[in-house]
């Protein structure tokens, strides 16, 4: 029996707030919830599309996605030139450059490797929940979230600057 | 003094948070700051020292060293207001990766490290104005990143 994916929403807003702003009320949550239903994807269905209009950043409730990313000179050219460059799960973020600019396009794919629940995020929303500690929560884990991508980002530059023998 | 916090207010929501002007909620945030002003060539933040306050530049602009000796007369970047500097730092505990030093007149706002942490996790307008502030300054840094080793990676 599957879970149902507001359940499984309702679970990791609750405990997401807990964790940041000490503070899960269920009305909170559902005023959220009812803006921003959560998606359920079965295995091989895709999140977000390279290239694609970028509207929302998602949070991941539960499964395992794959993250893609096709070369930009090859443009329409298969989905085999595309090159994995990481899996997500629980509690990972995905496609939040929406959240900070107009007009963006999303720069990979993510498609599920099993059945996966997303939680979309819209930059009207959160900043309508201004005074929602779930929101709160929210943010407080998009700032912690982006944060952590740069120190991996830092590393990953020091070691192609090793590898390279590049100033 | 509150006009003027009215006047940074917009120009940082305008510059900073383009997609939706939230210069009321940046006001209420900047209530919550000190305010500091440094003369042109005063050093805001040395690289080594613990970073332990977020800046919000106001007015003027700083440039930024990095490394020891003569190589560090050798400015790496400008900053120019409206900006926010030293979050990654704060959010790490992690020391000051650079010097800034005071270009002309230079205003800034200031966030001591439990104002901070206490209201990144507020459900308020500052905490929220805070919070965007924070994600949209880090959302650049990590734009940057990506585009040099973007630009690495092609070299090969």
């Amino acid at each position: 029996m599957e879970r149902d994916p507001v359940e499984a929403a309702r679970a990791y807003l609750e405990g997401l707030a807990r964790l940041h702003t000490g503070d899960a009320e269920p009305d909170a949550v559902d005023w959220l919830l009812r803006r921003s239903p959560p998606i359920r994807l079965a295995a091989g269905e895709e999140a977000i599309r390279q290239g694609e209009p970028a509207e929302d950043a998602l949070l991941v409730v539960d499964g395992r996605l794959v993250v893609l990313v096709r070369p930009e000179s090859a443009g329409a050219t298969p989905e085999a030139s595309a090159r994995i460059v990481g899996e997500v799960g629980p509690w990972d973020v995905i496609g939040e450059a929406a959240l900070f600019a107009t007009g963006a396009r999303r720069s990979a794919t993510v498609r599920a490797l099993r059945p996966s629940t997303l939680l979309p995020l819209r930059r009207a929303d959160l900043l309508e929940g201004t005074r929602n500690p779930v929101v709160a929560a929210i943010e407080f884990h998009l700032v912690h979230a982006l944060a952590w991508r740069i120190r991996a980002t830092n590393r990953s530059l020091v070691e192609a600057r090793a590898a390279g023998g590049q100033p | 003094m509150s006009d003027r916090r009215k006047a940074h207010a917009h120009a940082i929501a305008e510059a900073l948070l383009d997609l939706d002007p939230r210069a009321a909620a940046v006001e209420a945030l900047l209530a919550r700051c000190e305010t500091r002003r440094l003369s042109p060539g005063e050093m805001l933040c040395r690289e080594g020292e613990p970073g332990d306050v977020l800046y919000i530049l106001l007015s003027g602009a700083v440039s930024v060293t990095a490394g020891d000796g003569p190589a560090a007369a050798e400015p790496v970047g400008r900053v120019e207001a409206p900006e926010v500097l030293g979050a990654l730092a704060l959010l790490d505990h992690t020391r000051r990766t650079a010097t800034c030093t005071a270009v002309g007149p230079v205003e800034l706002a200031v966030l001591d490290t439990e104002t901070f942490a206490g209201l990144l996790r507020e459900s308020s307008e500052e905490g929220s104005a805070l919070r965007w502030l924070v994600l949209a300054s880090l959302s650049r840094q990590l734009a940057r990143t990506n585009a040099r080793l973007a630009a690495l990676s092609a070299d090969r």
